[in-house]
C-alpha cells in the first residue's frame, strides 16, 4: 500500500515548519531520568526473568515484581531523591507512575510480544504503594537483592559499572543538574567546571553524552567556538545516532569558519 | 547472571532510551501536549516500557513505543490534560514565520507554535494519521497496524486531514498577505 507523495517533498512551508519541530527535544534532564530509569529497569528486569526460569508462576513472579518494584531503589528516578535509609538494602522508587502509562504499555499489540513475566502487576501497583515502604515487601526484596549483590549494602538497581554505587550514581547526577543548571543561568564557568569534574571522575558514566554536548554548549556560549567546533566534530562522529545529534549539529552550524 | 550480562542489559535499555525517548517524546508534542505533559507521559511510558522489553520483538521497539504512546495519549486526552487548547489556540495570533526568508535565523519556537497549533485544529482521528504518515514518516501499513485499522480508513483520513491541514495553512498565508 503507498501512500501519497509526503507533504514536506510538495510545500517548502511545511517542510519548515516540520523542520522546526523535529528540532525540538526533550531537556537533558528528562533523558537523564529516563537513562535512570532504564538502569533501573536492567535489574528489575534481571530479576523478573531470574524468578520466570526458575518457577514458571505468573502470580508469584508477579508478587516478586510488585516488592521488588515497590522496595528497589533508583538514586534518581523521577525526582532523583534518594532514599537517607542507613544501612537499607532497599529503597523507595519515587517514580509516579500514571495508570495511564501502565494501561497503555499493558495494551501495547500483543503479537509483538512473546510471553513474559507478570511485570504488569508492577504497572498496576498503585502510586501509594510505591512512594511508602512496604515492610513485608521491602523484608522480601531486600532479602532478594542481598542475595544479589555481595556488599549487601548497594541496591543492585544503580550497579551501573561494577565499582559504581547509589552514591556515586547521585553525585553522576547533582554534577548534570549542576552543568545543566549553570548553562541554563549563562554561566559557562560553573558549567565546565562541573563538566571537568565529572569528567574527572566519571569518564565513562551514565551521562557522559549529556556532559558532551554541554560542554559544546558552554564552550559556544563562552567565546570558544573553535573548541566548541572541534568537540562538536568529535561528537558527531563517535555518537551520529545520539538524540543530540541534531542539536549539536544545529549548534555547530552556527559556529564562525 | 554475570555481571557483564547485567551490564549489557543496562546498555541495551540505555540504548533504547537513546534512540527513542526523543522521538517518542516528540510524538506526543505533535499530538498535542504541552512539554511538561509530554515530559511527565514520557517518563511513566518508559518507566512501564523498559520493563517490558524483554519482551518486544527486536526491530519493534520503536512500534512499540508509539503504539503505547498513542493510549497514553487518548487516556489523557480524557482527563483534559491537553496543553493547547484549540480555541486559545485559534485566537491567538501567530507571528507569521512563513515568509521569513529574510531572516537567517528561522524562529523555531514560533515555526512549532504555528505547527501545532494548525495540528490542534484538525479533526483528532485525522490528527493522528495525518501526524503518523506526514511527520513521522511511517507508511500507511505501519498506521493501519499501529491504530488497528483498515488500510482503506487510513487513505481516507490522511485524505481529509491533508485537505483540512492545507487549506488551514493557505488561510494563514492569505491572512498574513492581507496583513502585509
Amino acid at each position: 500500500m503507498k501512500g501519497p507523495s509526503r507533504l514536506i517533498h510538495e510545500d517548502p512551508d511545511f517542510a519548515r515548519l516540520v523542520a522546526a519541530s523535529t528540532r525540538e527535544e526533550p531537556s537533558s534532564d528528562q533523558i537523564a531520568k529516563a537513562l535512570s530509569t532504564a538502569s533501573s529497569a536492567a535489574v528489575a528486569s534481571r530479576w523478573s526473568l531470574a524468578w520466570g526460569s526458575g518457577l514458571g508462576r505468573q502470580l508469584t513472579i508477579g508478587l516478586a515484581a510488585i516488592g521488588l518494584a515497590t522496595v528497589i531503589g533508583v538514586a534518581t528516578t523521577r525526582g532523583g531523591e534518594a532514599s537517607k535509609e542507613a544501612g537499607a538494602t532497599a529503597h523507595v522508587i519515587s517514580a509516579p507512575l500514571a495508570p495511564a502509562a501502565a494501561e497503555a504499555v499493558r495494551e501495547a499489540p500483543l503479537q509483538e510480544m512473546a510471553p513474559t513475566v507478570s511485570v504488569d502487576a508492577l504497572a498496576d501497583a498503585p502510586l501509594a504503594d510505591r512512594t511508602a515502604p512496604k515492610p513485608a515487601a521491602a523484608r522480601t526484596a531486600a532479602s532478594a537483592v542481598s542475595k544479589e549483590t555481595p556488599s549487601g549494602g548497594a541496591p543492585a538497581a544503580t550497579s551501573l559499572q561494577p565499582s559504581s554505587s547509589r552514591g556515586t550514581f547521585s553525585e553522576e547526577l547533582a554534577l548534570v543538574s549542576a552543568a545543566r543548571a549553570a548553562l541554563e543561568n549563562g554561566d559557562a564557568a560553573a558549567c565546565l567546571r562541573a563538566v571537568d569534574g565529572y569528567d574527572g571522575r566519571f569518564r565513562s558514566g551514565t551521562f557522559a553524552q549529556e556532559m558532551s554536548v554541554m560542554r559544546i554548549e558552554a564552550l559556544a556560549a563562552s567565546g570558544e567556538q573553535s573548541r566548541a567546533r572541534t568537540l562538536a566534530e568529535h561528537f558527531l562522529e563517535a555518537n551520529p545516532k545520539s538524540p543530540y545529534a541534531g542539536r549539536v549539529r544545529s549548534l555547530s552550524e552556527r559556529f564562525p569558519n | 547472571m554475570p555481571t557483564s550480562d547485567k551490564l549489557d542489559r543496562t546498555e541495551q535499555l540505555r540504548a533504547i532510551v537513546r534512540e527513542h525517548f526523543a522521538d517518542v517524546w516528540r510524538f506526543l508534542r505533535r499530538l498535542g501536549f504541552e512539554r511538561d505533559v509530554a515530559d511527565d507521559a514520557a517518563q511513566d511510558l518508559f518507566f512501564v516500557a523498559l520493563r517490558r522489553m524483554d519482551a518486544i520483538t527486536p526491530g519493534c521497539e520503536r512500534a512499540f513505543l508509539f503504539g503505547a504512546a498513542l493510549r497514553i495519549a487518548a487516556r489523557l486526552k480524557r482527563k483534559d490534560a491537553r496543553e493547547l487548547p484549540v480555541e486559545r489556540a485559534i485566537e491567538e495570533d501567530v507571528p507569521d514565520v512563513l515568509s521569513a526568508t529574510l531572516e537567517q535565523r528561522l524562529d523555531e519556537e514560533r515555526a512549532r507554535q504555528l505547527l501545532y497549533r494548525l495540528l490542534s485544529e484538525l479533526e483528532e482521528r485525522f490528527r493522528v494519521v495525518f501526524v503518523m504518515y506526514e511527520l513521522e514518516g511511517m507508511t500507511m501499513l505501519e498506521i493501519s497496524e499501529l491504530l488497528e485499522i483498515p488500510p482503506g480508513t487510513v487513505a481516507s483520513r490522511l485524505r481529509s486531514a491533508r485537505d483540512d491541514f492545507q487549506a488551514r495553512l493557505a488561510r494563514h498565508r492569505a491572512r498574513h498577505e492581507e496583513s502585509t
